[in-house]
């Protein structure tokens, strides 16, 4: 079920009416239901791969939190990171790794494997991983109820594409003893509506003149290929901006508050202050899971350059298998430990000094999509060999993505989003009504234009 | 057994419904407001209905050898001129009644010159030039024509070149009996009203504005009416156009040849597209960019029925002279297209249609 089609406005309505009519403790099984028949309008076999998931993470808190000797402990928890790991790795880099071998070694290390990849799965996999790390370093509690940690695995609006949350922020709301609130009730349709908008005017909208460029970038000339990727920069980001959006204002409707994920990341002034902007609870996970454990920058310079480049390198696989999103993951922890080594990653002092850097920044981050986007490495490579050289092309060039990119960029500096939250607080009967609007709307759109999957729905 | 819904449940769902009843209420209200002001403004927007038994809300009525209007027998009348239109889903007649079609049309304008022309319209929705000259030798030959026409618009280009490869003819949908289905007759109870259609069409419309929906052609699939002006895509090889150009051309000598073993001659006649005919705003409501295109196809298909011997007649300066003719004539507005479609003529672009070929062939076939 896409967050973007009419079947999900609908479940969403019901979900919400019918949780508020229940009673705290049915409330959580309502939600648990819910979210399972969410999972099952994309596929009811994977979520067997759910149910085991929960039943591991509970079981392994449990072991973790209750066992006196710290061997047993460490044991429960190399075993569960072994499984999911693993988990992970065979539905989702067995075949990037198995084509690697065969290019190097010259035969196939293992049969190929044809499984899809479950919906969410990155995400759930971090989401538990997170927990359960907690629950050994002490900062959480095992939850005794399963339901709580079934809810936390689970949950619907954070399911396919996060945020990703931790336990000890999102398991305490799961007691869903909030009444109504028709403050948190507007503000989570206020971000919902502004979610579909970026997710379904913008980037739908500009989405077919990345597509065209990137599919095949042999025919188009630079300036075209620089163009399509300002159309993806702007893509990337309403996408899944709005579809953290859509997310964050769905749990809000419930009484639950998911964490924020994005803070105008393109008016970031180095490439350090984007990652703090940019899918922060990605961000935030890498740091807590990997860089500091790690050593962080706890051993010199060397030592913490390299642990940037192997958080972003692994940053960048998680995000998918394939060379172009390692030299993706690469190039980003590269261009941290550069600001590290000459202290760009500090504050701007001046106008003038914030000016440049965003513009420099902003041309980096533009610059490195294109491994992002790219279908491979050669054709990333061919992108920005035509881009450098000035190259020719027969397809006409098409100068809509430097409007968007303004719109973004004019809309971030402005800080629109918010003035709209605020100005649905006082005005409720007007944004009842441009909710029905909306809501019309995008039943013409999803009836009119395919709905187009989420992009990180991918990874 | 706990409580399973909370002390205020009943009470909130009552405000629920009240609420929404007003609300419903409301709407109700505008819709009815909207479709009293299309009824007096906009009335072109009601009877929209396409389906297996109407287009445009005109009844789909096909005699039983399979063509769109009346039975025509196979022995002709001493001095009748008999016209076969030959073509795909526009001379079919997409969106208007049969008798307003270039073929029907085109014999009215014959009897107004004195002949006692009938017509005989052999066209449908998807028909490949293979398939065209299938149906021609194993049924309409035998009609004995006097006029054979075919008319090419750029969909028939691009599904001649997309089914290149078919080896069976469809069989003609509307000689299977009708499925009755009770929701689409409970659908056409309603055609009346025109906020529907009103709706779709204009939604379709901002879609496309906001690049929502696009014109870009499936690189397997490239079916549309772009692909015969030369549409540039990047994905798309970039002879493809010029490789269905000739497959036409060859597929249009069989046909030639075809017609001519009967001692007939064949006429080609190009039915433009509406943004290629027109520069209106108005005109390219499915936001084409003319930048892409790189063909002239009426020119193109000027060049190969020249090369074949074929008479021939591009619309596209008859379809613009039909829309200045009525503004001026009648003082109103001709799109000369059925709405919201680039390819398919209304029945004033039928008309215009048929006064071009009249002028092509009226001349060699005026009554002794």
């Amino acid at each position: 079920m896409l967050f973007n089609s009419t079947l999900f406005l609908g479940f969403l309505v019901v979900v919400v009416y019918v949780y508020y009519l229940l009673t705290p403790h049915y409330r959580r099984w309502f939600l648990l239901l819910a979210s399972y028949s969410f999972y099952w309008a994309w596929s009811v076999p994977y979520s067997i791969l759910m149910v085991g998931y929960t039943l591991l993470a509970y079981k392994t808190a449990r072991i973790i939190e209750d066992s006196t000797q710290q061997r047993n402990r460490t044991t429960a928890l190399i075993t569960f990171l072994a499984i999911v790991i693993s988990t992970l790795f065979v539905f989702k880099y067995a075949n990037f790794f198995l084509d690697s071998s065969y290019s190097l070694l010259g035969f196939r290390l293992w049969p190929q494997l044809n499984l899809l990849l479950p919906l969410g799965i990155s995400f759930y996999t971090f989401s538990t991983i997170s927990y359960i790390v907690d629950v050994y370093k002490g900062v959480t509690k095992a939850q005794k109820s399963i339901l709580d940690v079934a809810l936390y695995v689970i949950f619907f609006p954070s399911l396919l594409a996060g945020p990703i949350v931790r336990a000890e922020v999102l398991m305490p709301q799961f007691a869903c003893e909030s009444s109504v609130d028709w403050i948190a009730i507007r503000s989570g349709i206020a971000q919902i509506l502004w979610g579909m908008l970026k997710k379904v005017y913008v980037a739908d909208s500009i989405a077919p003149i990345a597509n065209e460029v990137f599919a095949s970038p042999e025919n188009v000339s630079g300036l075209g290929l620089v163009l399509g990727t300002l159309a993806y920069t702007v893509q990337v980001y309403c996408d899944f901006s709005g579809y953290s959006d859509i997310a964050i204002g769905s749990a809000r409707l419930l009484g639950i508050e998911l964490p924020k994920n994005f803070e105008k990341p393109y008016l970031a002034y180095s490439i350090t202050d984007f990652w703090r902007r940019w899918h922060i609870s990605l961000s935030n996970w890498l740091r807590d899971y990997l860089y500091i454990p790690l050593g962080g920058n706890r051993g010199g310079n060397l030592r913490t350059y390299a642990n940037l480049m192997m958080t972003m390198l692994l940053g960048g696989l998680w995000h998918g298998a394939g060379w172009n999103w390692v030299v993706w993951g690469g190039l980003q922890g590269a261009m941290l430990s550069i600001e590290r080594a000459t202290k760009l990653s500090s504050k701007p002092t001046s106008k003038m000094n914030y000016l440049i850097r965003w513009l420099i920044t902003l041309f980096l981050i533009c610059t490195s999509w294109i491994f992002f986007r790219a279908a491979d490495l050669n054709s990333a490579v061919v992108v920005l060999q035509r881009i450098l050289t000035f190259a020719d092309g027969r397809i006409p060039i098409d100068y809509r993505p430097l409007f968007y990119m303004a719109t973004i960029l004019l809309v971030e500096w402005w800080d629109l989003k918010q003035k709209w939250m605020s100005w649905t607080q006082n005005h409720p009967n007007l944004l009842k009504w441009i909710t029905c609007a909306m809501a019309l709307a995008l039943m013409f759109t999803f009836a009119g234009a395919s709905s187009s999957n989420f992009l990180y729905f991918q990874f | 057994m706990s409580q399973i819904f909370n002390d205020k449940a009943i009470a909130n769902l009552k405000t629920t419904v009240r609420y929404i009843a007003v609300d419903l209420s409301k709407v109700l209200l505008a819709f009815v407001l909207l479709e009293a002001l299309l009824q007096v403004t906009a009335r072109e927007y009601t009877n929209n209905v396409f389906d297996r038994e109407f287009t445009g809300g005109h009844p789909i009525a096909v005699s039983s050898p399979g063509n769109r209007g009346p039975v025509v027998p196979i022995k002709k009348a001493p001095g009748e001129l008999r016209i076969l239109g030959m073509g795909d889903s526009t001379t079919f007649g997409t969106g208007i009644a049969a008798e307003d079609t270039w073929p029907a049309q085109l014999a009215t304008i014959f009897h107004k010159n004195g002949a006692k022309a009938t017509y005989i319209n052999s066209a449908l929705e998807g028909y490949t030039l293979k398939e065209i000259n299938t149906v021609y030798r194993n049924l309409w030959f035998q009609y004995q024509p006097d006029l054979v026409v075919l008319a090419v618009d750029n969909n028939l280009v691009s599904m001649n070149w997309f089914r290149r490869d078919d080896k069976s003819v469809t069989a003609n949908p509307y000689l299977e009996p009708i499925a009755k289905s009770k929701l689409a007759g409970l659908k056409n109870q309603f055609k009346i009203l025109a906020t529907p259609s009103w709706l779709k069409i204009n939604s379709q419309k901002c879609l496309y504005f906001l690049g929502l929906a696009n014109n870009n052609l499936k690189p397997d699939v490239p079916l549309g009416a772009t692909l015969a002006l030369g549409w540039q895509q990047a994905d798309l090889p970039p002879d493809v156009a010029e490789r269905a150009w000739k497959q036409f051309e060859t597929d249009l000598s069989v046909l030639r040849d075809s017609v001519a073993a009967d001692g007939r001659s064949l006429a080609v006649v190009y039915l433009p597209t509406r943004f290629m005919a027109f520069d209106g705003f108005s005109d390219n409501e499915q936001q084409v960019p003319r930048q892409r295109l790189t063909m002239d196809a009426g020119k193109r298909l000027g060049q190969i029925s020249k090369s074949l011997g074929l008479p021939y007649v591009d619309s596209t300066e008859g379809v613009r002279r039909g829309r200045s003719q009525i503004a001026q004539k009648e003082g109103r507005f001709a799109p000369m297209y059925i709405k919201f479609d680039t390819v398919h003529l209304d029945k004033d672009g039928h008309k215009a249609v048929a006064e071009d070929l009249f002028g092509l062939l009226g001349k060699s076939n005026q009554p002794r």
